[in-house]
């Protein structure tokens, strides 16, 4: 432990010379935390001044320093940073891959450095260079370098379900970290309720980015504040998804369509057919007579063989999403009328064998096995499939050309899922810590936003280092498996890899890369090379499904407008609802039931407890 | 009483055999198929091609394991905290159980000890509490968290004690005559005469250790620190989409089946590989008693 050492010394040093400063001058030396003169700055020509400590890379600052102590220096800018404290620039900056590095929020990098504790759940997509780890990492060296915030991770749990039991651990042993990632549900209205966490809404308003933070939230209403805001006031930073991340297309096999001259269906009605063509001629590779029309799985809606777009598509609402009804009111789409049609055009489905038998028991994750194991030649799944289960069925059969194409047209028109980028849970910081915690905090976040959501500033939107994420191998960019500088970043920004403010970087950054291809090839760096490189054609194929997902994302998503934690209703009976719901159409889609089994599914519903929901939902409604 | 056997009874045994062989069989099934699983590269794995024989063979997935750090370091936890819980059961178990099963004339207050053993068997502090004694005790994230929580198993205590008790006191009384102290006694008698019980209380309290799983997620800060079962947690578990969006270039990753086959199947050798050898233990308990009788 070499580093607090230096540091005590530079403080030392720091005051020394800044109470030096002070007696010679009367307008610096005091460290009031105003936003416009950086408190540090005292610090910060006194850290250079130290000759040992200054690497030839900032020839500028010293001579200032040391020659006229009235004048203040200019702070070092994040780059010269990162380059004092020894840490390796992202890019190649001499061969033209250059990273442009935000001004740095004011007051920072604190000296002494802030300590702030937190906690993750650490899988296996988690990996690290050589000799480091969760607490000593590029990442963490960068934040102490740039912010002057010391990463220490208090716990880390393997899943969600023992992040769960280690966060009541930690509440009922009174110990919990400074921050925590994803506070949801029951541990959300819990801690809320025991007033375990911090009001950070100063913090946000005197330091979060107008532009790159709160400009991008006001343009999505109260979305990103639904379950952070607590009678006006923040108790933590939202998380936020990418836009259209669920968000279905039709991917469907081009090859099996060329080899049965049929064009690409437009309308459920025709969807049907082709569905029925293909399992009719066996096109599959399983067993004889296995081929199926769609992947389906035992959830309706859901992430992969979801059945959103047809469901929508008939109905126009879905189930347990809350839509307006004729008469203005939100209803839940499982008591729709149409709902019924959805379920009888399913039940057909199920009867001529284009649904998986064994459907309703099987798990979604599972039906990618039917998309990889080419049992089926049309899904409905989110754009990322392109390198999964389509890129694996590829894999097992070389002739499998899959295409994304937009969802097929029913009596309500194309209708899907709209996935909400916002999620349910929020990043909040321990009650009690102090302002300057939250205000750290926020500006972590706030400056990470501007770097890695700005094309212009993170080339191809990956941050990537030499010898530790990515190698030079004769001349050409060769990236080094499973490390990823995200993954290493604790917070709500990037965080578990995908976290971030503008539900729509990944798009902007996708536009960037694409435009890269009009750099004519000689003129290209090798990381502009690797990007464009695509033999096999699977990121042309993502990136299509991508573009086309996010172009039709408001026109054709069903939004669910009730966005709040449960009501009280839904935690007395939502459970027994929902089930009686999940009995009602299996049974009917597996033809066990009669259709009218859904009228009287309706009735029940209302009676054991959906009105009271309906009510308490509305009522939120109204008092937004 | 060979020839005694009568057709029905020759029957009888048939069906016996068959079914038992049958359902031995369903037993071994699922360790057959993740065995293919581990064995067979990734795409027909992810098909769901394979069911008893590998497709597209390949070591791949053992040598990823075998080189992935953090499996290998858990994998080091499991070992080291079922050798030392092991021992410290057995030692606990052995010199508890003897002084039960002497007679409380021997040993006072012996009946009132037992109850106090019988409380804490049905009992216990509960999560929270236990939890918040382990931590003030200073034991998370070292072995001993692992090992001492659990290092009385009571249960085991009143089966070794009855089976002492079951020794013949003539026996015992013999040594003493020699002029044996108790810790002889307990040496040279009751531990070689009770092998069979002890090998089997080996194997429950080295099978609790590997298998267990919780204790390594609630004591365990880090997960340089968990044992290999917690560890599995991380990739056994299934993908689920609705509580946390992953990253979609991570699905490659974390759906990987074959290698999850490949770490349960290396997860699950060790006790495979212990077992046939206690296993010699139980069959020569039984000759023994047989013998006696």
């Amino acid at each position: 432990m070499k580093e607090p050492r230096i540091t005590r010394r530079d403080f030392i040093r720091a005051s020394v010379l800044a109470a030096a400063g002070a007696t010679l001058t009367a307008c610096a030396g005091q460290p009031t935390p105003a936003p416009t003169q950086p408190p540090a700055a005292t610090a910060k020509p006194a850290a250079t001044a130290v000759p040992t400590a200054v690497p030839t890379a900032v020839p500028t600052a010293r001579p200032t320093a040391t020659a006229v102590p009235t004048a203040k220096p200019a702070p070092l800018t994040a780059e010269q940073l990162m380059v004092k404290a020894g840490l390796p620039l992202p890019g190649l900056p001499d061969q033209g891959w250059k990273y442009t590095f935000p001004d740095l929020p004011p007051g920072m990098p604190m000296d002494p450095p802030l300590r702030i504790t937190t906690n993750r759940i650490v899988g296996s997509d988690v990996v690290f260079a050589q000799g480091d780890d969760i607490d000593n990492n590029p990442f963490t060296r960068m934040a102490k370098a740039l912010f002057g915030i010391e990463w220490k991770h208090k716990w880390t749990a393997g899943n969600w379900d023992d992040y769960t039991t280690k966060w009541n651990l930690a509440v009922a042993a009174k110990d919990l970290p400074d921050t925590a990632i994803y506070i949801g549900g029951d541990l959300l209205v819990n801690g809320l309720k025991a007033g375990l966490f911090a009001d950070i809404t100063d913090a946000y308003e005197n330091y979060a980015s107008k532009k790159w933070v709160k400009d991008v939230f006001a343009r999505y209403g109260d979305l990103p504040w639904a379950y952070a805001r607590v009678k006006g006031r923040l108790m933590g930073w939202p998380y936020v998804e990418q836009a259209a991340q669920n968000d279905k297309v039709m991917w469907i096999r081009k090859d099996w369509l060329d080899k049965l001259g049929l064009a690409v269906p437009k309308t459920l009605g025709e969807l049907y057919e082709v569905a029925t063509a293909f399992r009719k001629n066996d096109l599959g590779k399983g067993a004889k007579g296995t081929t199926l029309g769609i992947a389906f799985q035992q959830e309706l809606v859901s992430w992969y063989g979801s059945a959103d777009p047809i469901i929508g598509s008939i109905a126009g609402t879905l189930p347990n999403f809350w839509t307006k009804n004729d008469k203005g009111q939100l209803e839940n789409g499982i008591i729709n009328p149409r709902m019924k049609d959805a379920l009888i055009f399913l039940a057909k489905w199920y009867k001529e064998g284009l649904l998986p038998a064994d459907f309703a028991t099987r798990p979604t994750g599972e039906a990618q096995k039917l998309v990889a194991g080419n049992l089926c030649g049309i899904h409905f799944t989110p754009h990322w499939d392109a390198g999964w289960g389509c890129g694996e069925s590829k894999q097992n059969d070389p002739s499998a050309e899959w295409e994304a194409h937009e969802i097929p047209a029913g009596p309500a028109g194309k209708k899907k899922m709209w996935s909400n980028p916002f999620g349910a849970s929020i990043f909040p910081l321990r009650a009690g810590l102090g302002q300057a915690y939250a205000d750290a905090y926020v500006k972590q976040c706030s400056w990470l936003v501007e770097f890695f959501e700005d094309p212009e500033k993170l080339p191809g939107g990956s941050y990537q280092i030499k010898g530790v994420t990515f190698d030079i191998v004769d001349g050409a960019f060769k990236p080094i498996p499973n490390v990823h500088f995200p993954k290493w970043v604790p917070g709500p920004i990037l965080g578990s890899g995908n976290g971030g403010v503008d539900p729509e970087r990944a798009y902007r950054h996708m536009l960037k890369t694409r435009s890269w291809k009009e750099v004519p090839e000689d003129k290209r760096n090798p990381y502009q090379k690797f990007v464009l490189n695509d033999p096999a054609g699977n990121q042309e194929r993502y990136q299509k499904a991508f573009l086309l997902n996010v172009s039709v994302s408001e026109q054709q998503g069903i939004k669910n407008l009730f966005n709040a934690p449960p009501t009280q209703g839904m935690v007395d009976f939502g459970a027994e609802l929902n089930s009686m719901w999940a009995q009602t159409w299996t049974g009917i889609v597996t033809g066990q039931k009669p259709a009218s089994a859904f009228d009287e599914f309706v009735v029940n519903w209302k009676k054991m407890g959906g009105d009271q929901i309906t009510k308490e939902v509305n009522d939120w409604w109204q008092s937004r | 009483m060979v020839e005694g056997k009568s057709w029905r009874n020759r029957m009888f045994d048939g069906v016996n055999y068959v079914i038992l062989t049958l359902i031995a069989f369903l037993c071994l099934v699922p360790i057959i198929h993740v065995l293919a699983v581990s064995l067979s590269s990734r795409a027909p794995a992810m098909g769901g091609f394979v069911t008893f024989w590998p497709i597209g063979f390949t070591w791949e997935n053992y040598i990823k394991v075998v080189e992935s750090v953090a499996f290998y370091r858990a994998f080091l936890v499991s070992v080291e905290r079922t050798l030392l819980g092991t021992l410290i059961n057995l030692l606990i178990i052995v010199l508890t159980a003897y002084p039960f099963s002497r007679s409380p004339h021997e040993f006072k207050g012996r009946t009132f000890l037992l109850y106090v053993f019988m409380f804490a068997m049905l009992f216990n502090g509960g999560l929270i509490p236990t939890f918040l004694n382990v931590r003030n005790l200073g034991l998370i994230d070292t072995l001993w968290a692992l090992v001492l929580p659990g290092a009385v198993q009571i249960w085991s205590i009143f089966l070794l004690m009855n089976f002492f008790r079951g020794i013949p006191k003539e026996i015992e009384e013999s040594a003493i005559i020699d002029g044996a102290s108790h810790w002889q006694l307990l040496y040279h008698i009751y531990l070689p005469l009770s092998t069979p019980v002890l090998a089997t209380l080996c194997l429950f309290a080295a099978v609790g250790h590997w298998n267990a799983w919780f204790d390594g997620v609630i004591y365990m800060t880090k997960m340089d620190n968990v044992p290999l079962q917690t560890f599995l947690r991380t990739i056994v578990i299934q993908l689920d989409m609705t509580r946390m969006n992953l990253d979609p270039k991570d699905l490659v990753l974390v759906s990987n089946r074959s290698v999850r086959a490949a770490q349960i199947f290396v997860t699950m050798l060790p006790i495979l590989v212990v077992y046939p050898f206690l296993q010699r233990y139980f069959v020569t308990g039984i000759r023994l008693g047989a013998v006696k009788g």
